[in-house]
């Protein structure tokens, strides 16, 4: 179990280092250094990019700053994406850093969800609680909770602090044990082919038959491609905090131990290098 | 393999026991080992990047300010650029900022300087005053220091002097005991001499009353004897008597009321009847030998002395009388060492002959009885004394004053005698009772008295004589006495009376460095005042003296010289100085004019005469 | 079978049902189906006149959203579907984007099915004719006044942007946490009465007006 405890720390504690530098379309009153920073995998883009905002408006005149807003090659990223799920998702086999560019115009509102206060990204978290526990424990466990436990929750997020979060998120990873997991495994598995964002559907831990189902159970009716067939090489790789976990690992336990703070499980099918 | 990890999965929540437990958990460590071992490897990544990110937003921050310098300083010239000549105007304006900076560089240089010699100059009485505080202090501390000492010291001498205290108190304590013990021995001791007194007085009583059966028995049997003369069968005894009773008879018939002495002294014994009669005289009360022995000592011409024939340390103490016998064969001197020496006087030098002593304190005054078989002196133990000059032991002792007694005389009737003391009394004495008879009090300190028929003269403190009349007869003094019938003033504090032998001149010594001469007979104040210069009265008992002739006065200096003067003509006739080497208190003048001694308060007698 | 849930196969034949009759009404719903799969929404598009404002509501903010969302729903099915969009009071706001008079506005409603809470989502979005999407605010702004102030304590639990869950767009969302809640006591009503009842038709009744959705009566009598 002291396994456990550093996998979840080790997830908690993961940082993507990046690179933020401006559109060069940005007018700018003289050349906008690049900025870089940690970024904590756990968490949002627009919660944890300040000092990156801060850092070019020293640059920029106040006329020409609207809502800011990131890109990658192109693609705008989604910031009520976990930091980590839109890393694995574009970005994970380039080279160190990951390079962001920020854009304080031409807001995509097409693309991307406005986000202009960090009350917006806690109604999203929460949100996103609500729905995993209501997969989980049909809402109970998060309608048992006081509005000083979602505030627990929210607030461990944002100033990083582990403990805080766990005491309370600990309560939303119990389930008793004839059932032996969750009601259903909150889970989203992204992919970049097609048009449709995720896949999310009901998926239950364990068989009818009462045997914990693995990351390969899911992928198999969700996504079989992803699977590896012994004919061909590895055509995905099934990436969760830029790990590959072995498919046999149960679903179960990787729903408790590599979920995100917001409880579900985000699971990222991204072709495999090619060499 | 998916029912591999499903047993394992199953294994993992239910622990149910078998064997698919130990593949499943194996498996079950191998997928959880490869999640750890992945994170780990994606962190370790990732962290090589931590402290580039680190530096480079350190950099950065300190970029961006440098840039803000930079743009600051960029932008002016800039705008400067476009017109040169307001570059100048503020070159200009620098130029002249820059010349009053630097002139108040140097204003303030110079201020600096001068505050700085201000401090220097501070700094150094900063010292100074600290020297000056350091001395103080030191000073203060050794003044600290010797206060402790004093106080130390004080402590000390409060600790000696309360010893002190203490002894001085138990001191006190036992000098109280011992005047207690002291009063308590003198009343012991005035007790027993009063016992003795009455003993004395009993005794004498018994005598008299032994002779006066005697006498009486002595009467009797020469009655009888006469009845046997009468008678004519008388016995051959009574023959053999019968010539000494006719002798005597006549004379016994005379004096039918004095006491005869005992039959001893027999008339037939003529030969040596002068040496008889003293020693009768001296046993009997007998006045018949006075009157027939009075003449014997008048003088005829008094002889001023020139020179000193014998000086002799008389006593061992301070000498306060002297008297010669009425014979001029002797000389009594009496001194503070309480005894009374007897001296004969032979050609012209004194011999010792006897000490009476009996005194308890010294003698103040000292007089032969006519016949000069008796010596009566007043002491300081409060009594007068009488001894025979044959005897040491007093014969009769006067108690009865309650101060010292200054003077005691024989009275005109010489079976009484007359004492002045400081108790202001005057007593007279019945010799034969040796009890007082009257007192008379006096109000002044009574220094000395004297006798004459019929009066007594008192010499006093308060610069009077007064004059007594004891005219009356022996047994009935006793109410006449008591008036005081003249009042003589004197010019001081009379220190001694003489009277001379005629009775008709007083001489009075007073404190006031003069003698005095009255004329009693005139029954007025006439007097005669002798001074002189030199003459000083040493004493409140100087005792001067009229020469037996009454033609010289003699008194002693305090200066230790004698002085004589002419009492007819008032003028010294001589001053005999050297002898003496302190206060004379005493001069008298022998009967037969031929010698003067004087006496001193240093033991000092010295005898002169003009040979 | 846990009553106010609503299964995926019941949420297809209401879809249906529901086409049916519009097709009827001509009222302009049509199921979008995503392809390759059999999922799919109800589409609607719908032009509006609306005053909207633009203001930052969900600076009060709260996450009370539970009874205040439950009581605002019950209290809005008594409530008269409203032809209009009622003019909000801008005083009281102290707008930053006061938009003039009223404008035309194009809705685009998707009703989606939720397999995680079982519920029917109503996705919405609109933009003005020259084609600038609404932010939340303006979209806050043209909802009822009676149901702003009773919704206004927890706003972003009520009403809030998403990302549409098969498009990828951002849509506004009717938060569908509380449905189930409130779709009870009708069901338990209908069940008790032994009558068919349209769910998606009932949800829609409640939930529409609160978006300016016209839902006509006539799909009352669509109940099976």
């Amino acid at each position: 179990m002291a396994d456990d405890k550093d996998v979840l720390r080790d997830v908690w504690f993961g940082r993507i280092p990046t690179c933020f530098t401006l559109n060069p379309d940005e007018i700018t009153e003289r050349e906008a250094e690049p900025y870089y920073l940690l970024l904590p995998r756990v968490s949002y883009l627009t919660l944890v990019t300040d000092k990156v905002k801060k850092h070019f408006l020293k640059v920029m005149k106040t006329e020409d700053v609207e809502e800011m807003w990131f890109e990658y090659e192109g693609t705008p990223l989604k910031w009520h994406y976990p930091i980590g799920v839109l890393f694995d998702l574009h970005a994970s086999n380039t080279v160190l850093p990951w390079n962001i560019t920020v854009q304080f115009r031409n807001f995509p509102d097409r693309d991307l969800l406005h986000c202009q206060s960090n009350s917006i990204v806690e109604a999203h978290f929460m949100s996103s609680i609500k729905e995993a526990d209501a997969l989980k424990h049909k809402s109970q466990v998060i309608n048992d909770m006081q509005k000083k436990d979602h505030k627990q929750l929210w607030m461990g997020l944002q100033n990083d602090k582990f403990d805080q979060f766990w005491a309370m998120n600990r309560k939303l990873m119990e389930y008793s044990t004839e059932e032996g997991g969750f009601r259903y495994i909150p889970f989203r598995i992204y992919q970049t082919l097609s048009d449709r964002p995720f896949i999310q559907k009901l998926f239950r831990p364990v068989s009818p038959e009462g045997n914990a189902y693995t990351l390969s159970d899911l992928l198999k009716e969700m996504f079989p491609a992803a699977l590896p067939t012994e004919r061909e090489p590895k055509r995905y790789q099934v990436l969760i905090h830029g790990i590959e976990p072995l498919l046999e690992t149960p679903l179960q336990w990787l729903s408790e131990h590599l979920s995100h703070p917001d409880n579900f499980l985000h699971i990222c099918i991204v072709p495999a290098p090619s060499d | 393999m998916a029912a591999v990890t499903a047993a394992a999965g199953g294994v993992v929540r239910t622990d149910s026991p078998g064997a698919p437990e130990r593949s499943g958990r194996r498996s079950s460590e191998s997928w959880k080992r490869h999640v750890v071992r992945q994170l780990k490897n994606r962190d370790r990544n990732q962290h090589m990047f931590q402290d580039l990110i680190c530096f480079y937003t350190r950099l950065l921050e300190k970029n961006s300010l440098a840039k803000g310098i930079i743009s600051s300083c960029t932008r002016r010239p800039s705008d400067s650029s476009s017109s040169v000549s307001s570059l100048l105007q503020q070159n200009d304006q620098l130029k002249k900022t820059t010349g009053e900076l630097a002139y108040r560089v140097v204003e303030l240089q110079q201020q600096i300087r001068v505050k700085e010699c201000v401090l220097q100059q501070q700094r150094v009485r900063l010292e100074e005053e600290e020297r000056l505080l350091e001395r103080a202090s030191d000073a203060r501390q050794e003044l600290n220091m010797r206060v402790e000492q004093v106080k130390q010291e004080n402590r000390a001498v409060k600790a000696k002097y309360d010893s002190l205290l203490e002894r001085q108190r138990a001191a006190e304590m036992s000098l109280r005991q011992a005047e207690d013990r002291g009063g308590h021995l003198l009343e012991d001791m005035i007790y027993s001499k009063q016992q003795a007194a009455d003993r004395m007085n009993s005794r004498n009583e018994h005598r008299s009353r032994a002779r006066a059966m005697k006498l009486q028995r002595g009467q009797q049997s020469t009655v009888r004897a006469k009845v046997d003369i009468d008678s004519p069968s008388s016995a051959p005894t009574s023959r053999s008597a019968s010539p000494k009773n006719e002798a005597c008879g006549s004379s016994e018939q005379r004096r039918t009321r004095l006491f005869r002495s005992v039959s001893l002294s027999s008339p037939r014994f003529l030969s040596s009847i002068r040496n008889m009669f003293e020693k009768r005289r001296g046993r009997s009360f007998c006045s018949l030998e006075e009157d027939s022995m009075g003449p014997v000592g008048i003088c005829l011409a008094a002889r001023v002395p020139v020179r000193a024939l014998q000086v002799l340390e008389a006593h061992e103490q301070g000498i306060n009388a002297v008297r010669f016998s009425s014979r001029s064969d002797l000389l009594a001197t009496g001194g503070t060492d309480r005894v009374i020496k007897l001296w004969e006087v032979r050609a012209g030098s004194l011999t010792h002959r006897a000490t009476l002593d009996g005194s308890t304190e010294g003698i103040t005054c000292i007089e032969f009885d006519p016949i000069g078989a008796r010596v009566l002196a007043a002491s300081y133990d409060k009594s007068a004394l009488l001894w025979r000059v044959d005897n040491s032991v007093p014969k009769l002792t006067l108690t009865g004053h309650n101060r010292k007694v200054t003077a005691a005389r024989f009275s005109s009737s010489s079976h009484q005698v007359v004492t002045g003391s400081a108790d202001r009394t005057i007593r007279l004495w019945d010799l034969q009772r040796a009890a007082c008879v009257q007192e008379v009090e006096v109000a002044s300190y009574c220094s000395d008295l004297v006798c004459s028929e019929n009066r007594i003269i008192s010499g006093h403190y308060d610069s009077k004589i007064r004059v007594w009349d004891s005219s009356s007869s022996l047994t009935c003094v006793t109410s006449r006495v008591g008036s005081c019938i003249q009042e003589l003033p004197a010019q001081g504090k009379v220190t001694s009376l003489d009277i001379s032998p005629d009775q008709r001149q007083l001489l009075s010594c007073c404190r006031d460095d003069c003698l005095q001469l009255l004329d009693l007979r005139r029954c007025s104040n006439a007097r005669v005042c002798f001074r002189a210069d030199g003459f000083k009265c040493g004493s409140d008992s100087t005792k001067a003296v009229i020469s037996p002739d009454s033609c010289f006065l003699a008194a002693g200096s305090a200066d230790g010289a004698v002085f004589i003067w002419n009492a007819t003509t008032g003028n010294l006739e001589t001053h005999l100085p050297d002898k003496h080497s302190s206060s004379i208190s005493a001069v008298s003048w022998s009967l037969s004019g031929e010698y003067l001694v004087s006496v001193d308060r240093s033991r000092w007698a010295v005898l002169w005469s003009d040979l | 079978m846990n009553l106010g849930a609503l299964e995926e196969d019941t949420f297809s034949t209401c879809c249906h049902l529901l086409l049916q009759k519009s097709e009827q009404l001509r009222d302009g719903w049509s199921w979008e189906s995503v392809q390759g799969s059999p999922e799919g929404y109800l589409k609607k598009t719908a032009l509006r006149s609306a005053v909207i404002t633009s203001n930052a509501i969900w600076s009060q903010e709260g996450s009370k959203c539970n009874s205040e969302a439950h009581s605002c729903c019950q209290y809005s099915s008594d409530q008269q579907v409203s032809e209009k969009s009622v003019v909000v009071d801008e005083d009281d706001r102290g707008c930053t984007v006061p938009e003039g008079s009223s404008q035309f506005l194009q809705y685009e409603y998707h009703i989606l099915y939720s397999c995680s809470y079982r519920t029917p989502v109503l996705y919405f979005r609109a933009c003005t004719l020259e084609g600038r999407s609404l932010s939340l605010e303006e979209v806050w702004s043209s909802v009822h006044p009676d149901f702003q102030v009773r919704l206004r304590t927890s706003p972003l639990n009520t009403i809030s942007q998403q990302e549409h869950p098969l498009l990828g767009q951002p849509f506004f969302m009717l938060h569908p946490c509380r449905t189930q809640e409130f779709m009870r006591p009708v069901l338990q009503v209908a069940q008790d009465q032994h009558r068919s009842l349209n769910y998606v038709v009932v949800w829609l009744s409640v939930v529409g007006p609160l978006v300016g959705l016209d839902f006509p009566q006539e799909y009352s009598t669509l109940l099976q």
